[in-house]
């Protein structure tokens, strides 16, 4: 049952489910909602600049470059100062700022009172972005804010995010409502991450071919984690001190990890371009980062050359996706895979893609582009979650019935022992090679009797407790098969006559055990068995023929002597 | 084995190295999440306020005591609790006294005049007082003057211990309370996505031969465990400031789950949808609703239905964990599991595990209420959490094994009458599935073909050369007939040597196969270079409308059996006369000779 199918029938079903979704999580929003919102405000504007000589008025952080028309570049340093506006009362008076690739010392009323990682600076060492809380005093209304800005890397945009005044509570509402969906993204990941890999892994000795499914999971976590630092929300929730080093070195963990799931579930098509492609890419990331590391090189500048190989990878991904359509060789499981794989990377594009368009003149806000990247992280794991639920229980499924039906083919109804047929195959199977197996043929006596005097199912009782004796003798050391009404036959590699003979009179005596216990008729068993080595150069055939010879032999002895037995 | 197989061999080793690893670090992975090695270190200073404190309640006065020591007892309505302590001076931007309160309210005094005062607005229109956070803002040269704090519980019951009291930057504060609950706040975010998302799969979960809705009360579950985490662990104030739909939530939460529970069990597995279970099922619901009209209509407020939630919770749980247990070991005797794990086993693994959890928690936070000095409010439940995430797991995989159960049972159920219905030789369908579908067309109202077919030499064959031989005539026949009536609406075998063709709204005309089926048997002999024997069928056939009304698919088929014989008889006539020609040949020859 295809996905397409699967749409079509339950149209209806799914948009009443979507409609439910969006009502659940807009009630939940709504309730959340804060009804006491004070006031914040976005210190956008007049600001006082000092650069170099110069004194800039009013100057409009969001628009840097347009109202000071200076390009900064690496290892500058300037001054901003502002006068803090009166918002009424405010309690636990906060500012929010969020720093982009710059150090910087914070000054409020002539008193420093942040810094951040200004030491780095001096070290001329990668600074990345951050977005921290500041607390300030009770009396702020009509005081100096100053901040003395420390550039570490050349102006790749136009202007800067504004600090934002407000207090503390309306603050934390504010922000977390802004980032919610990037927050609840990627600790679903993180947690999703690690329980599905877990159970993927379990089931991974089972099925190996879900071996694509760990590294999807691992994959998710990744994203997960990316997620959370890009936002700059991993602060919010452990010591991040390099949130910006773990960011990137998630985003450089991707691409590896999307080669090992494509290279898990391709087919054979371009074998030896992928594994050039995949060596190579996968090396080059990790390459970086241990470049990153060791202090040589930094990720951020190796970050074109990485968009390179994501260029690449995207590319082999579509033609993946191309031969399919074409071919239709994937599984329905791998083509999901596939897919979701290539539109998670879609959306990621696109929100840096609308991010750097915008960013030309003016730093706009935009509220959709700027979740696309944990839409795209929601949608892979939908794909992911609807991978193990339809696709994975259907494999599993028929690797189980495929077992059982096998199990079948090959097992006596009603002893459960094996039947001819498994017989001949393992014996057909044991002459291939070179051991030695020795077969045991044995015949049930009085069968037909008991069945003629006490109804089939005493029969069937005689039958299966004499299967239940051999098994437990002979399980160890052999295989015991039924291939006729009263006719066992076990196969034993590599056994002494002596073990042999021990087994037997083993399980002529448990008969005796069930003849007295159970006297209403009396058990017995003809056995002959016949070597390997007894007949060389020769095949199973034999083998049984002669161990069946021997058996009669011993069989027409006993119906002498318990001919007179049960007459008596 | 060649280079490919050794390192095929190699990369498969490393490969499971490499997982099991994995699967051995990611229960670390988790762990420490959870430990407060990660928590960012506080910018400025905090202390939390433990010692030094006089604590007066009732006939109770303690002097310079801790407030983990200082045996308050249960709170109840309308009695207060006055505690004082001076306090030192610290650096901070803005002191902030941060404390949780639930069910009462609060008045704080900075020598003796008020500076903060909180829930009388819920008080005086008798609304239950949420559990709350009060982040207080001190006033310039408090470390001079004397703080007094008075609760009042507007409960009888509202607490017994007095919590943490910290003095220090708020962030700080608040960043803390956070990163402290960081692994409760991470497993109830992930089960409330998680139940969403679940929610929008169910469409392409059901299908039209199977409706399990088990898997609704699973997304319930799921999502009310989160919920119910969240708000314990007070988490859900990282996303408000709504203290009152907070406690709400965590009390609705907690009571929803055990009929969410026994929905799942009643709607997953049949032997649990029984009278004692719909019974349960009921009484939960119920109580809910109970509970949701009582409290609404402020007659009985919400907390106090707790203890008995817990009542009915652990005679349900009992219940239901006695009777899995005991069908497991009823399964296990009979033999019927093998070492494949049943979806009911993992379910009981997952019960196991939440219930063990749920009552070490449940014990001990009552044990910690009643007994302790400290009260409650330091019990921290963090094992339920660990349960809840392998509960859900355990769901899911239940839900997982089951569906490959179903799937199982109804792909061999089809094998199976599959069996009952081919005939083991050829593959055809047999005398019975034949019968059957005469039966159907009869029924319809278009118009069929019936060809009865029969192969002249088979007792012949069988004499001369054996049953083998005879088998492999009529498999090789058979074969013929799928080829040549591929497209037709039955092939079968009625008996030894009978087969039966039925065409119905077929392209070609049944003359038409005929005479294809004549060259590939012609065909076949010629090319049997083995010449055990030769292939030789009669046939007949007859149309549904050459009768008229009243007859059935067995006349028709009747009529074609009888023409099958006409042409038997010309057959066997033919191969007399031949016969006879070639006696008469041969004594001729002879004569001559």
């Amino acid at each position: 049952m295809n996905a397409i199918d699967n749409i079509r029938k339950n149209l209806l079903f799914l948009l009443l489910i979507i409609i439910l979704v969006i009502l659940i999580v807009l009630f939940l929003l709504n309730l959340t909602a804060d009804t006491t919102i004070g006031q914040i405000s976005e210190l956008t504007d007049e600001w006082t600049l000092y650069y170099e000589d110069g004194q800039y008025q009013n100057v409009d952080l969001t628009r840097f470059y347009e109202t000071t028309g200076i390009k900064i570049k690496k290892g500058d340093t300037f001054t901003l100062t502002t006068t803090l506006p009166d918002l009424g009362y405010t309690e636990f008076p906060t500012l929010i700022f969020k720093s982009t690739y710059f150090a910087y010392d914070l000054y409020f009323d002539g008193i420093q009172i942040a810094s951040y990682k200004v030491d780095r600076f001096e070290d001329n060492r990668y600074i990345g972005s951050s977005t921290r809380f500041i607390p300030l005093s009770t009396k702020y209304a009509g005081m100096q804010l100053t901040i003395r800005v420390y550039v570490a890397s050349d102006d790749l945009f136009s202007g800067y995010y504004p600090p934002i005044l407000g207090s503390y509570s309306d603050l934390k509402s504010y922000y977390i409502g802004s980032k919610l969906l990037p927050i609840t993204t990627g600790i679903f990941m993180i947690i999703f991450s690690l329980a599905f890999a877990f159970i993927t892994i379990l089931f991974y000795y089972a099925i190996p071919e879900i071996l694509n499914l760990v590294y999807s999971s691992i994959l998710c976590g990744v994203i997960g984690v990316w997620i959370l630092c890009y936002y700059n929300v991993a602060s919010l929730f452990m010591n991040v001190t390099y949130e910006s080093t773990l960011e990137y070195t998630a985003l450089y963990c991707i691409v590896p990890l999307s080669y090992l799931i494509v290279n898990s579930i391709k087919k054979h098509y371009y074998d030896k371009i992928f594994n050039i492609l995949a060596i190579m890419s996968i090396f080059l990331s990790l390459f970086f980062i241990l470049l990153h590391y060791l202090n040589i090189v930094y990720l951020d500048v190796m970050l074109p050359f990485y968009y390179v190989l994501c260029f690449i990878g995207t590319v082999v991904t579509i033609v993946y996706i191309y031969l399919d359509h074409r071919d239709h060789v994937l599984s329905p499981s791998e083509r999901i895979l596939l897919k979701s794989l290539f539109v998670c990377i879609l959306f990621i594009l696109a929100q840096m893609v609308s991010y750097t368009l915008v960013d030309n003149n003016t730093i706009v806000f935009s509220d959709i582009s700027d979740n696309f990247i944990p839409i795209g992280g929601l949608i892979f794991i939908y794909a992911q979650m609807y991978n193990y639920f339809v696709y994975i229980t259907e494999s599993y499924a028929r690797k189980q019935e495929y077992a059982s039906l096998t199990h079948l083919a090959y097992a006596d109804g009603l002893t459960n022992l094996a039947n001819r047929s498994m017989s001949e195959k393992i014996m057909a199977e044991l002459d291939a090679t070179d051991t030695d197996y020795c077969i045991l043929s044995m015949d049930l006596n009085g069968l037909k009797d008991i069945n003629d005097k006490y109804g089939h199912s005493a029969g069937d009782r005689y039958i299966t407790d004499f299967a239940k004796i051999l098994k437990s003798n002979f399980e160890p050391y052999g295989t015991c098969c039924r291939i006729g009404g009263d006719e066992f036959l076990i196969i034993m590699p590599n056994s002494t006559s002596d073990e042999i003979d021990a087994l037997i009179s083993k399980t002529k005596s448990s008969l005796d055990v069930l003849n007295v216990l159970y006297s209403e008729f009396k058990r017995s068993v003809a056995c002959g068995y016949a070597f390997r080595h007894d007949c060389p150069n020769e095949d199973f055939h034999s083998v049984y023929l002669k161990a069946d010879e021997r058996m009669y032999a011993e069989k027409k002895l006993m119906h002498k002597k318990l001919g007179i037995l049960t007459r008596v | 084995m060649t280079e490919t197989d050794r390192l095929t061999m190699v990369l498969n080793n490393a490969k499971r190295i490499i997982f099991t690893a994995i699967a051995i670090l990611i229960p670390i992975l988790i762990i420490y999440i959870g430990s407060s090695r990660m928590n960012t270190t506080a910018n400025f200073d905090m202390v939390q306020l433990e010692d030094g404190w006089t604590i007066s309640h009732a006939d109770l006065y303690e002097e310079n005591t801790s407030l983990s020591s200082a045996s308050i007892g249960l709170i109840n309505k309308g009695e207060s609790v006055t505690m004082e302590r001076s306090l030192s001076r610290i650096t901070t931007p803005i002191t902030c006294l941060a404390f949780r309160t639930i069910l009462s309210t609060v008045d704080v005094y900075m020598d003796d005049e008020l500076i903060y005062s909180y829930g009388y607005d819920y008080a005086e229109s008798d609304k239950m007082l949420p559990k709350a956070y009060h982040y207080i803002s001190l006033p310039n040269g408090y470390e001079s003057s004397t703080l007094k704090i008075i609760i009042t519980a507007t409960e009888d019951g509202a607490f017994s211990g007095l919590g943490e009291f910290y003095l220090g930057d708020r962030i700080d504060i608040e960043t803390m309370y956070v990163q402290n609950k960081r692994m409760p706040l991470f497993i109830s975010i992930f089960l409330i996505m998680f139940s969403l998302i679940l929610l929008l799969l169910t469409p392409f979960l059901f299908t039209s031969d199977h409706k399990d809705y088990s898997i609704f009360f699973n997304i319930i579950i799921s999502f009310f465990m989160g919920t119910y985490i969240l708000c314990y662990n007070d988490m859900i104030f990282f996303f408000t400031n709504n203290y009152y739909f907070g406690t709400i939530l965590e009390y609705f939460s907690l009571f929803i789950i055990p009929f969410a529970a026994i929905g799942f069990l009643v709607t997953n597995n049949q032997r649990y949808n029984t009278i004692v279970t719909k019974i349960m099922l009921i009484v939960d619901i119920a109580f809910v609703a109970i509970v949701f009209v009582l409290h609404t209509t402020n007659t009985i407020h919400m907390n106090h239905f707790v203890i008995y939630m817990h009542l009915i919770s652990l005679v349900e749980g009992l219940y239901v964990v006695i009777k899995i247990t005991h069908n497991i070991i009823k399964d296990t005797r009979s033999d019927q599991s093998s070492h494949v794990l049943t979806s009911i086993q993992i379910l009981a693994l997952g019960i196991y595990i939440l219930i063990i959890c749920t009552i070490i928690d449940i014990v001990k936070f009552n044990i910690v209420k009643i007994f302790s000095d400290a009260g409650e409010s330091t019990s921290s439940i963090s094992l339920i959490t660990i349960g809840a995430l392998a509960f859900v797991i355990c769901l899911l995989l239940n839900y997982f094994f089951h569906c490959i159960e179903h799937i199982g049972a109804v792909s061999i159920k089809k094998h199976l009458e599959g069996l009952a219905y081919t005939d083991e030789l050829t593959g055809l369908a047999n005398r019975a599935k034949c019968e059957q579908e005469l039966v159907t067309i009869s029924r319809t109202k278009g118009d069929y073909t019936i060809i009865s077919l029969d192969l002249d030499n088979l007792k012949n064959v069988n004499d001369n050369h054996g049953h083998l031989e005879g088998d492999h005539l009529i498999i090789e026949f058979a074969e013929l007939l799928k080829k040549a009536f591929k497209d037709s609406y039955l092939i079968g075998r009625m008996g030894g040597d009978e087969f039966i063709v039925i065409l119905y709204n077929s392209e070609s005309k049944a003359e038409n196969l005929l005479s294809d089926l004549k060259l590939l048997i012609a065909d076949k002999n010629s090319s049997d270079r083995n010449h055990i024997f030769r292939i030789s069928a009669s046939w007949g056939f007859a149309h549904r409308h050459e009768l008229g009304e009243g007859k059935n698919a067995s006349d028709v088929y009747m009529l074609a059996d009888s023409r099958m014989y006409s042409m038997k008889n010309l057959h066997h006539t033919k191969t007399l006369n031949k016969l006879y020609q070639d006696i008469g040949n041969s004594v001729k020859g002879g004569e001559q000779s």
